[in-house]
């Protein structure tokens, strides 16, 4: 007798089903696992039977064997467990559902019958949800995560009892069902008290920033040792926009495949990735052994911190530049092609030269010039051009600090941003893009038209401060959201005259 | 290109007396530069942080008196003495060791072109095919030092050309203005050697207008614009300027972009905007 039995594989973030046939005759006791699979799956025989046993269901002297269709796909894990293990036991009448392909079945067994839970649930979710699967059984750990796919029954369970239980109705298991609001609430609560109001002084970088959130401009800041960068950086998690529902899972199903949610599996919040210069290439675009998103993909519709970026090793940095145009990453193996999504804004610190007091008011710099043309080398032109905003960071006087009247709220930028968001949203609806920073060089004809008297301006700074066509477009781009912020529908002078401001870097000092 | 021997009227009178003679001079640019009140500044190829920022410094105020500045188209002291008397809108002699066709180091082409855009003059006494030979600049400066009617001396190693144009300075008895260093600076070992052998210590521009007792040209201006007038006292960065005016920082950026387009000011890094005189 034969059964058939939904389960699914992901190849980078895409999923492909997978059918789990079970074959089981009285012939002489053995068992077989064939279609590509892995040693993970093929140790699998081993714990699913164990597990079986151990539920106190009768599995000897038979002849099993199980296909893992397509046979061409490579398979990995131990996602298909649960699934061959109801196969055995659908195929000896232990569970009499008749509408078992209306399921799916996703989980790890353990030796005693319990299941185990795995990561990347959600993102094997939405795919089976694209596939026209209706229900998924799944580990209950995992249900919360997966529950959030709109239009899939998700059912959580503990054990190979209580799935056979289940499908033999005999006893009822809710489908799990979540409310985000509920979930925001609670993050909202047990949210890190980091402002903006915490920095004094700063307004120049603070407004960058607020620039930078609102279109999803990536950035640079440049400043001596002790002005404040980080913390700067840091905060920007307070005044990002909300992702909308699409951005939520996007995210969660990069999250989920890493195997790095949080308490409550999803992710309510931008992410912010800031990892050490010492990171390796393969740690931050994705890969492996098996492969797994970088730190690129982590902070995808998030931000990537890159604090001291001049330290960061520039065969890394440069393996950054097809990302940040395609805004995902390919990666390539002789099985299968990965493809992670990558749409992350770059936000960089940097001292202006190795000794950092380079224009300090502090310390005297004691750099020669050969030295600070040699750091600033390290950053490559290609990489720089992919930066829009440009802004220095000088350190505050204590002084006069004290003077500085009250600084505004992250919450207050946030207001401001969200909005801008919302019609940067609003009008590129139709090309599938969230934020200026997105712009394609036809779309920027479509929407940043100038007037006589900016145009007139935007050409004055292209010949006088020489700058190359994407510097144009970049001013251009920032334009766009300076605008968006202050709610208005064309670009004015003013405007321009704000964004050519954020170049520091392509004056001639640096 | 003009080629002037020593019976030309044009050549230089300055240049008539110094040793080994000069048999004739190529010229490219500006001839009347050549029999005006000029200074050399001199330095290191391989110029210091605090070394560049002092030639600057000093080139920047001598031009306010219209003094051209004479110095050797090489790297470092030499280029940024160039490059900011160009700056400053004063004129410039770039004095060269090689022929025409050979400008050296060949990054400060362009420079060679601008000094020339620019009213300035390049003179060589070598025909333009001439390559760059290390025995060949020791002797162009002697036309440095011949051409000028003072020396500065940024800084530099003893017994490099620096120290070779100082002392045949002192020898046709030119003024020879140096900056002091400590004991311990490599690079100060050129200027405090001349010192010893009667140098002129110098620690401001002023110091140099003084022993020459002359009278600054251009006047200070008046700004009606508060942004300009502020930064006319001082250097300011953008966050000091709202706080003085009390404009929020989005009209400060938006007003100093104009500025900047138009060349009234420029920001250094670090420190803020200021003035271009």
């Amino acid at each position: 007798m034969l059964t058939k039995i939904n389960s699914i594989v992901l190849i980078g973030i895409e999923g492909f089903k997978i059918d789990v046939e079970v074959d089981i005759s009285n012939n002489l006791p053995k068992w077989e696992i064939v279609g590509l699979p892995d040693t993970s799956i093929k140790e699998s025989k081993e714990r699913v039977r164990t597990a079986i046993k151990n539920c106190g269901y009768e599995i000897r002297g038979k002849k099993i064997l199980i296909n893992l269709a397509p046979a061409e796909i490579k398979k990995e894990g131990a996602v298909f467990d649960l699934a061959i293990a109801i196969g055995i036991l659908t195929n000896l009448e232990y569970i009499k559902n008749k509408e078992l392909n209306n399921y799916a079945f996703l989980g790890e067994l353990s030796l005693d019958g319990k299941i185990n839970p795995i990561t990347g649930a959600l993102a094997m979710c939405i795919e089976l949800k694209k596939l026209g699967i209706k229900k998924v059984i799944l580990p209950k750990d995992n249900a919360i995560e997966a529950s959030i796919v709109k239009g899939l029954e998700v059912y959580g369970v503990e054990s190979i009892r209580d799935t056979v239980d289940f499908l033999n109705k005999e006893k009822d298991i809710k489908k799990t069902e979540i409310k985000l609001e509920e979930i925001l609430k609670i993050e909202e609560k047990n949210s890190t008290s980091i402002d903006y109001s915490e920095v004094k002084g700063q307004e120049n970088v603070k407004r960058a920033l607020e620039i930078a959130a609102a279109g999803g401009h990536n950035l640079i800041m440049i400043g001596s040792p002790g002005s404040g960068k980080t913390m700067l950086a840091r905060r920007i998690t307070t005044i990002l926009p909300d992702m909308n529902f699409e951005e939520t899972l996007e995210v969660t199903k990069i999250h989920s495949i890493a195997g790095i949610t949080n308490k409550n599996k999803i992710v309510l919040k931008r992410p912010f990735r800031s990892p050490h210069h010492t990171i390796s290439k393969v740690a931050l675009v994705g890969g492996g052994k098996t492969a797994k998103p970088g730190e690129i993909s982590l902070a995808h519709r998030g931000v990537l911190f890159l604090d001291e970026l001049p330290e960061f090793n520039k065969s890394t940095l440069e393996v950054l530049r097809g990302p940040l145009e395609d805004r995902k990453v390919l990666i390539s193996r002789v099985n299968a092609n990965y493809e992670y999504p990558s749409n992350f804004m770059l936000i960089a610190s940097m001292n202006p030269c190795p000794c950092g007091y380079y224009g300090s008011n502090e310390k005297e710099c004691t750099c020669s010039s050969r030295d600070i043309e040699k750091y600033m080398h390290k950053i490559s032109g290609p990489l720089l051009d992919r930066i829009d905003i440009q802004v220095e960071v000088s350190g505050v006087d204590y002084k006069k600090i004290a003077k500085v009247n009250k600084e505004e709220k992250s919450e207050d930028i946030k207001k401001r941003v969200n909005k801008a968001r919302k019609i940067q949203e609003e009008r590129y609806k139709e090309f599938n893009i969230f934020s200026n920073s997105e712009l394609t060089p036809k779309l920027m004809d479509k929407y940043c038209e100038l007037d006589e008297d900016s145009r007139e301006l935007l050409e004055k700074a292209f010949t006088k401060l020489n700058l190359s066509t994407r510097a144009y477009n970049r001013i251009l781009k920032v334009a766009r959201t300076i605008a968006d912020l202050s709610e208005r529908e064309k670009i004015n002078k003013n405007d321009i005259a704000e964004a050519i401001q954020y170049r520091s870097l392509d004056k001639k000092y640096f | 290109m003009k080629i002037i021997d020593r019976e030309d009227e044009l050549f230089p009178e300055k240049l008539k007396s110094i040793k080994p003679k000069i048999k004739q001079l190529y010229i490219e640019g500006n001839l009347e530069n050549l029999n005006k009140f000029s200074i050399a500044i001199i330095g290191s190829r391989n110029a210091s942080r605090e070394g560049e920022k002092t030639a600057r410094e000093f080139t920047k105020e001598l031009c306010k008196y219209e003094i051209n500045i004479i110095s050797g188209l090489a790297k470092g002291i030499d280029s940024i003495a160039h490059i900011e008397c160009l700056e400053n809108k004063g004129k410039t002699i770039a004095v060269i060791g090689s022929g025409f066709n050979y400008i050296y180091p060949k990054e400060n082409y362009k420079l060679y072109e601008e000094i020339i855009n620019n009213g300035g003059t390049v003179i060589s006494e070598y025909e333009p095919n001439t390559e760059p030979c290390s025995s060949n600049f020791p002797k162009r400066n002697r036309i440095v030092s011949g051409l000028s009617d003072g020396i500065l001396v940024i800084e530099g190693k003893h017994r490099s050309g620096t120290t070779i144009t100082c002392q045949m300075g002192l020898s046709i008895g030119k003024p020879v203005f140096c900056i002091p260093h400590s004991i311990y600076n490599p690079y100060g070992t050129g200027p405090n050697y001349i010192l010893k052998k009667g140098g002129i210590i110098v620690t401001k521009p002023q110091d140099i207008i003084d022993y020459f007792g002359l009278k600054k040209i251009k006047k200070e201006q008046e700004y009606k614009n508060e942004i300009l007038k502020l930064l006319s006292e001082e250097i300011l960065t953008r966050e000091e300027l709202s706080q003085k005016t009390n404009k929020n920082i989005i009209e400060i950026n938006q007003e100093l972009t104009v500025f900047e387009l138009d060349g009234i000011i420029e920001e250094i890094p670090g420190k803020g905007f200021r003035i271009i005189e």
